[in-house]
């Protein structure tokens, strides 16, 4: 549902979101999971080999 | 053969009966009214006849009730009234301050009534769209609200049954916006927070952590995250803050000032913060905003406050 408050008059309705709005919101948060776990995997992989903790990689970021 | 009367059963002779028997009919019909009509006998001057009980003809002279009503004078500011029958009395004049009223009979959209001095109510008019309520001389008054002054918008919290926060039809009256929002929980753990501008779901956002970046910047987005990952299972460290300048101009792209914090269930050590900087590419004036999880599902909890700033 959408909480919708009209700043003007104070008036508070709500309305059922649109199908595909949720639909695409949802798929979105699976495509940011999966961009989020490959970038962590990624990530490790080269820390690992740099040989280097993610510790040592911020000091070498600072 | 005497029969009775439909009403008191008094005995009443028939017109076959013998005449020799009508003296002792007529005596049985007197005994009959006599014993009907022995309760209406007596009372004193002023009583009133009485119901002693729901039997017919049971009855008791008694003297009026002392208080009953037997007039209605209309007072100051009252019509009507009168000394018999129903009565109406109206209000003739609007009723005094001094008897609870406020002696104002019209009154125009948005006045406000307060006290101009002792026992006295007096009428402001509405101020003009931007304008704060201030006191003059000891007195209410409509200003100009003062630069950096913040007027609050709207505030409540997070209906549970909702995804989406839509604060819709802000006024342009300000030079800048400022949205809080604090104490907030996703039903879903590890959601996001997410905002757009006039219900604008094209992509036509971009969110920088860098500032100062100079080269082409690209509007892949279609909302700007403002927290991301949460922790669903702690609230009272999560907060967000969102700038936005010029918002009310119609010549010019926005940006978002974002700055937000949350922290995770189990540490005040562990959690995550954001600063960051949300573009919009388009040029119309921003009238509304709106806030809602990443992944679809509802808020758990949380409050909110929109501001503008003079």
């Amino acid at each position: 549902m959408k909480q919708n408050i009209n700043v003007e008059t104070g008036e508070e309705t709500f309305e059922p979101i649109d199908a595909d709005v949720l639909a695409q919101r949802k798929a979105q948060k699976l495509a940011d999971d999966k961009a989020k776990a490959e970038l962590a995997s990624a990530k490790a992989a080269l820390l690992d080999r740099l040989g280097i903790t993610e510790a040592e990689a911020q000091l070498l970021l600072s | 053969m005497a029969t009775t009367t439909s009403n008191f059963s008094w005995p009443i002779p028939q017109s076959t009966d013998l005449v020799k028997d009508g003296a002792t009919a007529i005596a049985s019909l007197g005994s009959g009214i006599d014993t009907s009509m022995a309760e209406l006998k007596g009372g004193t001057t002023g009583q009133v006849l009485s119901k002693t009980s729901n039997t017919d003809m049971d009855f008791t002279w008694v003297a009026p009730t002392t208080g009953d009503i037997t007039g209605v004078t209309a007072g100051t500011g009252l019509s009507g009234g009168g000394t018999s029958g129903d009565v109406t009395v109206s209000l003739a004049t609007p009723v005094a301050a001094t008897n609870g009223g406020t002696g104002s009979a019209t009154y125009t959209t948005g006045d406000i009534l307060y006290s101009s001095a002792t026992n006295t109510l007096a009428k402001l008019g509405i101020g003009s769209a931007g304008q704060v309520l201030t006191v003059a001389s000891g007195l209410p008054a409509w200003a100009a609200a003062s630069a950096n002054s913040m007027t609050s918008l709207a505030s409540g919290t997070l209906s549970t049954s909702s995804s989406t926060l839509n604060l819709t039809s802000i006024s342009g009256t300000y030079n800048k916006l400022v949205f809080y929002m604090w104490n907030f929980v996703t039903a879903t753990d590890g959601d996001s927070v997410k905002c757009q501008l006039n219900s604008d779901s094209a992509t036509r956002y971009r969110r920088s952590t860098t500032y100062g970046s100079s080269g082409p910047q690209t509007f892949t987005a279609d909302h700007v995250v403002l927290v991301d990952n949460m922790d669903n299972s702690n609230a009272n460290r999560n907060f967000i803050k969102l700038e936005i300048d010029n918002y009310a101009q119609t010549n010019c792209g926005k940006f978002i000032d974002i700055k937000s914090i949350y922290c995770d269930s189990t540490t005040t050590t562990s959690g995550s913060t954001t600063v960051a900087l949300g573009m919009y590419n388009q040029t119309g004036a921003i009238t509304a905003l709106n806030i809602f999880t990443g992944g679809g599902g509802n808020w758990s909890s949380g409050s909110y406050a929109l501001y503008g700033v003079k």
